[in-house]
């Protein structure tokens, strides 16, 4: 609630003259500042991120290497026992699955930063106890063709929400490949050969995928307004009827937790500020500070607001064949039947095509080929890696 | 006589040592009134137009030179005066000894005259019914021979290819007429000049053969002719119908006696006919007029007071100058047309002159206080400008400041987007006026925010004056009379906010006759009809605007995000006065709102003004007037959405207030006019009442506090003129506001002061210095107001803006009075203005004074304007350098917004250059042209980028750290009126337009997304990206 949408649009709308045009605009370079991410995860392993903030339209930089802890009120220390570079930044683990829910938090981040050897610190945190979910759902929108997942929950103590999810799907293409083509070499002499056609022995396939994806979008709700601290079928997912995603089957995990009014301040600050669309009549973006402090240099701009809170997580698992809702938008494409290996060179890179089956078994004298796209499911995003606990094998 | 255009131009340096001339003018022409015993009834009528354009040849008979010869009045012969005859006009002139300026006596008083030899008759008078005019007798024997000039303005285009500009010049035409026997005959040029070189009488006869075309002589019947003076203490005799001279003199100033009913169609048409003429004078300015009785005469001074109206429809005429001659003492008209001036007893001569109205000239014997209702007319463009205009001169004659007035005939012809004239827009082309951006809410007057403005229609409070996001204004032009702003020296009995006010001013219904019009655009359409509910007696006035915009949303994309958009739009406008009798005016008033527009279905918004009052206007005695108004404005907004079924809800917030003002305005001793009053309002305001939508919905039923609270205010001022140089205007005013739950109580002495000193009588400076309160704010975090944005009252919480004004100013009135040049500084300081926090919340906010912060506020800026009121071409031209900069007042640490440093405001763009031009080309065809260049205005934009919650995320600069590129616009309209077929029952007029003529691509706004999560893209949005043409139809009847 309270997501006042913002009065979009104004009379630019309404003009058909109106028109967007890419702008550009000198600006100073606010970068290098510190970017502090990761929640205080009672019950939980913590994952504590460091960044830098980077130039609009430049590249991030690496971040220092520094100290990590989750510091108690009562002076218990929990530090960091992993850490993973990924895209210039550095991720933490911290084992605070044992941690105390009744006790004050506050994280620690010695000796990082742009100016090097500064030491951070956060505000102390009470933990915010987890709500229930009490269900996660979906809803069919045959009026708009998308698919919406709703999620309910309620809550004793706590007005404001934030949540975020994981999803995983399954799918697959349109036809097994039991052959995979290797192309032939080409250079400045011209093309070798033909290439040559492998079988593809099961377990091996290109033909079950899956897609792994992560809220993007700040996801926070808040039941200040209302007579009660729960909400029910909050649609916060909408996914398009012909997404492949729900072709097959799809899985949500959501991960949600109470915040203070505090924090759900700066997350709906950094979350107008992301989409403000240049309407005169919407709120118009400003920065907020968090609740990290340089020790150093309390001036210092510090990105990031850590919250500690017991997390509810809630998944949801979906058949297609269940559900009974996509919609494939895209047309079957027939194959073509391949007589002469010499054909096979010119469907590969003019028509993007592969074989996936033969007139005879074992025979690669006469093939079937099809677009790429139907053929090897890699083609449509996804990895052949099979996400750890995924309840079903294919073979 | 042939002038240049450089000799006009050196013609205001001329001007200043012929000043001392001017002075002389009047003291011998009293002292030649005086020496004659008050008896003489020479040198009375008004003063000779003068014609401030560039001609060639001359609109006099032959020469402009006077010649020394005799005039006869009323059959009484004056020898020895110096004559010459304006053939232009058909008039007699008569230079009074000493004098620059020529008089002209009323032409039905003039039996003829003569220059040297030449003697001229006055046909009408005379008994013929022809072209009325002065006739020069060629032959004079058995039968007379008479020569007519008539002079037309022309203009030679032909020279336009060489030197760049149409030439203008009186063209001579004469015709020739016989008489003998009674009758007049034309007759041809040639037959003419053998009539006079030999003259026979059977030649005579035979030319008066064709008797057809004869005109016969008509013995004017023997009535009493209305008296040209009046000795002291006589009373003469009343002629009927035509005039009335008592304490109460109504002018009627139409020979027929236009009031009168039954002979209403035949006044009209005579009216009509003198007006196509274009060159008579409609008005009494030639005959005296007594004021008051000699027996009620107290002291040496007395007051004259009364109303000036429009001579066609009765409506009062405001803002007309009404200014003594000799003293220079002088009065403008309120907004119910009242004046009251203080004269010396005795002979005056009292000017009135007001914006597109023939000035007027009326001789006065004042014997006591009294009363003089007036009526005026407008000027006639088919005059072609021929201007003579004191008008220009009030800058010279007030000593307030910044003050800008806009009449609604200019508005109407200021192009602006779908061609819909408008009272905001027109606003905007002001200098020191500007706004966040184009279609956007709200105006900033001299670097204040939209908040400190206040909007007053007929003296309600209008809380949110736009319509559909702030492309249409919340006003009717059909209803309006005009608009003042005030954004410097603000009178003492206003106040409630701390930087400018909008005056907006109704009109009232002609009293005369039902009228209409009709008006259709591209998204709205409107009408007004107004009449007399009893002649002269009770008028009303009606107007109502809707649109039919929702077409528009059918045209956008299916997938678009506003494809399921609606947004609509609805006022309606009513007021009836009464007179009760010639001191008693009641008028009833109202006004009603309604916006409504939604996106997407899933929120609605609403808002809604609502303005009732009832005035009642009294004149208490000849020096002092009164009004007292009551009444009630509401405001109020309502936001339903339906985003979802559970958390569905209904927002609404509101002003409500009651109000009573009271204002006397009075005349002491010559040079003091007194304005005293006092005003008092209760509010009651609903900052949030949020309500679930449905049943289902889960949104708790919540109102915040209500806030009650009594602003009471007592004012005082004094419009001081000591002499003809200097004028002083002072007030105080004293407001209190006690907030009613929590109790508090703040105060504030306001200082409202401002003089003028005049070098020249069109070279004047001034200075002024203000001081005000305001108790009520409006919370926004939005570059412009929005309409979520809710009002709030000062209280335990909130602490009231406090600002103060200092201004200076140079006013130079050049090329014959009709171009105005001014240079006007500010400096502004205010304080306790509001803020909002980083990730403030705004909306249902128990505890809002803790997410807004408290600001100073520091605006200066330089204002030159070059103003042409009058003219073929008219509009002005001016450039602004300002500067609008806020600074937190507490310092938060490193919350504190910028580190506390000064910030521009939202509005702040210092270059500002507008010109609004109006050119007429013929009497039906005018060019309008506008032009608004400006910096662009501050925007806070991303500096950097980072990841956060899985996503990109921006870090945005100091708070309005960057600039958004410059704005520049032209707009051209075409504005065809309808065509003078007076007898036709409806008249159309069009307008058509382009808006943003050169289609540049004006941004809007900026903003950045991450889409794809890769890579930030800027956009500029622009609203008006290409030129947009429109057409206007407006159709008038009755």
């Amino acid at each position: 609630m309270m997501k006042m949408k913002p009065i979009i649009f104004a009379a630019m709308a309404l003009m058909a003259v109106s028109c967007v045009y890419p702008f550009e605009a000198e600006t100073e370079d606010g970068s290098g500042s510190l970017v502090i991410e990761g929640d205080i995860l009672v019950g939980e392993v913590s994952k504590v991120t460091l960044g830098l903030t980077y130039p609009v339209g430049g590249v991030p930089e690496t971040v220092a290497k520094g100290t990590v802890w989750i510091e108690d009120d009562a002076g218990g220390k929990y530090y960091a026992d992993k850490s993973y570079d990924y895209n210039q930044k550095i991720m933490y683990e911290i084992d605070t699955r044992d941690a105390d829910p009744s006790r004050q938090y506050r994280l620690h981040v010695d000796a990082v930063g742009a100016k090097g050897g500064h030491d951070y610190e956060s505000s102390w945190q009470s933990v915010t106890p987890a709500p229930e979910i009490d269900s996660l759902s979906y809803l069919k929108d045959f009026d708009r063709s998308r698919f919406n997942i709703t999620l309910s929950m309620h809550s004793k103590k706590g007005s404001f929400f934030k949540w975020t999810y994981i999803e995983d799907w399954e799918y697959h293409v349109d036809y097994y490949a039991t052959y995979v083509y290797h192309p032939p070499q080409t250079g400045w002499w011209g093309v070798n050969g033909y290439g040559s056609i492998e079988e593809l022995v099961p377990p091996d396939n290109i033909y079950y995928c899956y897609g792994h994806e992560e809220s993007s979008e700040i996801l926070t709700f808040s039941t200040e307004k209302q007579t009660d601290d729960r909400f029910v079928d909050l649609e916060f997912r909408k996914i398009p009827r012909d997404d492949i995603k729900i072709s097959f089957y799809y899985r949500i995990k959501v991960f949600l937790e109470a915040l203070d009014k505090e924090a759900y301040t700066y997350w709906e600050n950094m979350k107008t500020n992301s989409e403000y669309n240049g309407n005169l009549f919407a709120p118009t973006p400003s920065e907020m500070v968090g609740n990290i402090r340089c020790l150093q240099d309390p001036g210092e701009l510090v990105i990031g607001y850590i919250s500690a809170a017991q997390r509810a997580q809630k998944t949801l698992f979906l058949d297609a064949a269940d559900i009974q809702f996509y919609k494939r938008n895209e047309p079957y494409v027939e194959p073509v039947l391949l007589e002469s290996p010499s054909e096979w060179y010119q469907y590969y890179s003019r028509e993007s095509f592969l074989p996936y089956s033969s007139v005879m078994p074992h025979d690669t004298g006469q093939t079937y080929w099809a677009p790429a796209r139907c053929v090897d499911c890699r083609k449509r995003g996804g990895t052949l890696t099979k996400p750890d606990d995924w309840p079903f094998l294919h073979w | 006589m042939k002038r240049t255009l450089l000799s006009v131009l050196t013609c205001a340096f001329l001007v200043l040592p012929a000043l001392p001339s001017a002075a002389q003018d009047y003291s011998e022409r009293h002292d030649y009134i005086r020496d004659a015993g008050g008896r003489s009834v020479l040198y009375r009528g008004r003063q000779a137009i003068r014609y401030n354009i560039n001609y060639d040849g001359t609109f006099f008979w032959e020469s402009p030179e006077f010649v020394e010869g005799s005039i006869t009045l009323d059959g009484k012969v004056y020898d020895g005066v110096l004559v010459n005859v304006d053939a232009f006009a058909g008039e007699v002139q008569l230079m009074p000894p000493g004098a620059r300026s020529a008089i002209v006596p009323a032409r039905e008083h003039v039996d003829g005259a003569s220059m040297g030899d030449t003697k001229f008759v006055n046909m009408l008078k005379k008994g013929y019914d022809v072209d009325p005019g002065f006739y020069e007798v060629l032959y004079e024997g058995d039968y007379t021979v008479y020569r007519l000039v008539r002079k037309a303005l022309l203009s030679d285009l032909s020279a336009a290819a060489s030197t760049g500009y149409a030439k203008e010049y009186f063209d001579t035409r004469s015709s020739y007429f016989i008489e003998k026997d009674g009758l007049l005959l034309p007759i041809g040029k040639r037959k003419a000049m053998r009539l006079v070189a030999s003259p026979s009488a059977s030649a005579a006869a035979s030319a008066m053969r064709s008797r057809r075309r004869a005109v016969s002589m008509q013995v004017p019947e023997p009535e009493a002719p209305a008296p040209l003076w009046v000795a002291e203490g006589e009373v003469p005799a009343l002629p009927e119908g035509d005039f009335k001279l008592n304490d109460k003199t109504i002018y009627t100033s139409l020979p027929l006696g236009f009031f009168d009913s039954g002979e209403k169609k035949e006044a009209d048409d005579e009216l009509l006919r003198l007006i196509n003429a274009g060159n008579e004078m409609v008005t009494f300015a030639n005959k005296v007029y007594d004021v008051g009785r000699a027996e009620d005469a107290r002291g040496n001074r007395a007051v004259v007071s009364g109303t000036v109206r429009d001579i066609l429809s009765g409506e009062p005429l405001a803002g007309v100058a009404v200014f003594d001659e000799k003293s220079g003492t002088y009065a403008m008209t309120d907004n119910d047309g009242g004046f009251r001036v203080s004269l010396p007893l005795g002979e005056n001569v009292l000017g009135f002159s007001g914006y597109s109205l023939e000035d007027l000239h009326l001789n006065l014997v004042v014997h006591s206080d009294g009363g003089l209702d007036v009526v005026m007319k407008e000027r006639i463009t088919s005059l072609k400008e021929a201007v003579v205009s004191a008008e220009s001169m009030v800058n010279h004659r007030d000593a307030r400041m910044g003050i800008e007035k806009v009449r609604i005939n200019t508005i109407t012809k200021i192009p602006s987007a779908f061609g819909e004239a408008d009272v905001m827009k027109a606003v905007l082309t002001l200098p020191g006026v500007k706004s966040v951006g184009e279609a956007s809410s709200g105006f900033n007057v001299r670097g204040g925010s939209a908040d400190q403005n206040l909007v007053l229609f007929n003296d309600g409070t209008i809380y949110n004056p736009s319509h559909f996001f702030g492309v249409f204004s919340a006003f009717n032009t059909d209803v309006i009379n005009d608009i003042e702003l005030y954004k410097s020296s603000i009178p003492a009995e206003f106040g409630g906010r701390i930087s400018s006010v909008l005056d907006v001013r109704g009109r009232e219904g002609n009293a005369k006759k039902v009228q209409g019009s009709l008006g259709l655009g591209l998204l709205t359409s409107r009408f007004h009809l107004e009449g007399p509910i009893k002649e002269d007696k009770t008028t009303f006035i009606i107007g109502g605007r809707t649109t039919y915009s929702n077409w528009i949303f059918g045209l956008l994309p299916e997938n678009s995000a506003y494809s399921g958009g609606r947004a609509s739009f609805s006022d309606l406008n009513a007021s009836v006065t009464h007179r009760v009798d010639d001191r008693n005016t009641i008028q009833a008033y109202a006004y009603w709102s309604r916006d409504s527009f939604s996106f997407d279905g899933d929120t609605t918004f609403h808002y809604s003004n609502l303005n009732a009052s009832l005035k009642w206007r009294r004149a208490v005695t000849g020096r002092t007037g009164m009004t007292l108004v009551a009444g009630y404005d509401r405001y109020s907004n309502i936001v339903d959405d339906a985003f979802n079924e559970v958390s569905g809800y209904s927002l609404a917030t509101g002003v409500n207030q009651a109000f009573v003002k009271t204002g006397f305005k009075s005349v002491f001793g010559d040079s003091h006019t007194v304005s005293y009053g006092g005003q008092a309002q209760l509010y009651d305001l609903n900052p949030g009442h949020m309500t679930p939508l449905t049943a289902a919905s889960l949104v708790a039923d919540h109102e915040l506090q209500r806030q009650r609270a009594v602003e009471a205010a007592l004012y005082g001022g004094d419009t001081w003129k000591p002499g003809e140089r200097l004028s002083v205007d002072m007030g105080v005013r004293f407001s209190g506001f006690q907030a009613l739950s929590p109790a508090k109580f703040y105060w504030a002495p306001e200082l409202r002061v401002s003089g003028k000193y005049s070098f020249r009588p069109n070279l004047s400076v001034k200075a002024g210095f203000n001081s005000m309160a305001q108790y009520i704010h409006l919370i926004s975090n939005t570059s412009s107001v929005s309409p979520m944005d809710a009002w709030q009252l000062a209280g335990a919480d909130l602490k009231p803006q406090r600002g103060w004004q200092a201004a200076a100013g140079i006013y130079w009135t050049v090329r014959d009075n009709t171009i105005d040049l001014s240079l006007e500084s500010y400096y502004k300081q205010s304080s306790h203005g509001l803020d909002y926090k980083s990730g403030a919340v705004l909306i249902m906010n128990d505890h809002l004074a803790d997410d807004v912060v408290e600001t100073f506020g520091r605006a200066y800026g330089v204002e030159f304007m070059v103003k042409k009121a009058l003219g073929k071409l008219n509009g002005w031209m001016s450039y602004t350098y300002s500067r609008s900069m806020l600074r937190e007042m507490e310092d938060r640490g490193v919350e504190t917004i910028n580190g506390g440093a000064w910030y521009p405001a939202p509005h702040d763009k210092p270059h500002d250059f507008k010109l609004v031009g109006n050119y007429k080309m013929t009497h039906r065809y005018s060019l309008s042209v506008n032009v608004d260049y400006s910096t662009g205005r501050p925007v806070t934009v991303p500096v950097a980028v980072y990841e956060y919650g899985g996503g990109m995320r921006l870090a945005y600069s100091l708070r309005n750290g960057y600039r958004i590129p410059d704005y520049f616009r032209m707009d051209l309209a075409l504005n065809i009126d309808p065509g003078h077929y007076l007898r036709k029952l409806t008249h159309m007029s069009f307008t058509l337009g382009v808006y943003n003529v050169t289609g540049r691509k004006n941004p809007y706004s900026v903003y950045y997304t991450t889409a794809g999560g890769a890579q930030v893209n800027g956009y500029m949005i622009s609203v008006f990206a290409t030129p947009v043409p429109y057409l206007n139809l407006n159709l008038k009847f009755g």
